[in-house]
């Protein structure tokens, strides 16, 4: 994919806001993969997904006259998308960080590390696992943290929640990881 | 940046559809298309009230002036006219609308402004077509939040 440099991208909005369709349909395909690569870390539903990757694209469209320049364009429309999926999850609980029963926030010194455990793509793809796994509360802040690459504060504007929280949950989601890795790498060794 | 940091970075993750992109296009399409023909919808629909609203005064009017005035007098008659329906119908809503049946029959003058009101709301809504750039102050981030 053509990568979108910072003024490129200015450019482009500026272009959208002015009317212009076309310039709006260039950002939807640049950010189309990367958006649906998010919402489907935290979504299981591949069609839903992409209903809310299609919805997010809309709100932004219409908020385009009040969008402000110094706002980076990639995590106002993750916030926008998270908006949906809250909306969506709001019927049931809406971050759910329940799975946390007192397991220990730091990270273990020593003991295997995911790299002991297998190689690079087997790794990967056990911590995916691990990470479809975790609640849907943690699994939203590794999807906006890691996949988006929002800062901490960005992902506290996404999900309206102070910002202390926010690396508490990420420091308690990448603790369960942990565990579960070295649980996998454990029924390994003796499985 | 930890190790895990390091490999959560990396995670695998499932590509889109190919036609995803193609399809948030043209469903963004479809939108402006049925918001353009709302617009024009209202837009037709409010001229129409004005035209109808506005007829009768001015063929009331061009009864009522003489006829052999032309240019600036008959335009400063008209509105004369005008203003002349438009005092007593500010003054009845002040009073509470009670003698709303006695007033019906300078209800002409009212029914042209109201006429002229939904003409220029018809005007606006086309412009507002034309400059669909906004103006609107961004309170926040959140594209939701406003």
């Amino acid at each position: 994919m053509v990568s979108l440099s910072q003024s490129e991208e200015r450019q482009l909005i500026d272009r959208a806001r002015r009317g212009d369709d076309q310039a709006f349909g260039q950002l939807v395909t640049y950010y189309t993969p990367q958006l649906y690569r998010i919402i489907r870390r935290v979504l299981d539903d591949t069609g839903e997904a992409e209903s809310v990757v299609q919805e997010a694209f809309l709100r932004v469209w219409q908020a385009l006259p009040r969008y402000r320049e110094d706002w980076p364009f990639f995590p106002y429309l993750a916030t926008a998308a998270m908006n949906l999926v809250r909306d969506r999850w709001r019927r049931d609980r809406w971050l759910d960080f329940g799975g946390w029963d007192g397991v220990s926030e730091e990270l273990p010194a020593s003991g295997p590390g995911p790299e002991e455990l297998a190689e690079q793509t087997e790794t990967l793809q056990a911590l995916a696992q691990a990470v479809a796994g975790l609640p849907e509360g943690y699994r939203t802040v590794i999807a906006l943290r890691y996949d988006a690459g929002l800062a901490y504060q960005q992902i506290a504007e996404a999900l309206d929640l102070p910002l202390n929280t926010v690396r508490t949950h990420l420091r308690r989601a990448k603790a369960l990881l942990q565990e579960d890795l070295q649980r996998r790498f454990e029924e390994r060794e003796h499985g | 940046m930890d190790e895990m940091d390091h490999w959560l970075s990396q995670l695998p993750s499932k590509p889109p559809a190919e036609d995803l992109a193609g399809r948030v296009l043209s469903a963004l399409r479809a939108r402006r298309r049925r918001k353009a023909r709302l617009h024009l919808g209202a837009g037709v629909l409010l001229a129409l009230i004005g035209l109808w609203l506005i007829a009768a005064p001015l063929m009331e009017m061009v009864r009522e002036m003489a006829l052999p005035e032309s240019g600036l007098p008959l335009l400063l008659a008209a509105w004369d006219l005008l203003l002349a329906g438009v005092m007593p119908f500010w003054e009845q809503i002040l009073a509470g609308l009670a003698s709303f049946e006695g007033s019906f029959g300078a209800a002409l003058g009212y029914s042209a402004w109201l006429g002229m009101l939904a003409l220029a709301f018809a005007a606006l809504l086309s412009l507002g077509r034309l400059l669909r750039s906004g103006t609107g102050d961004w309170t926040g981030f959140n594209p939701d939040k406003e």
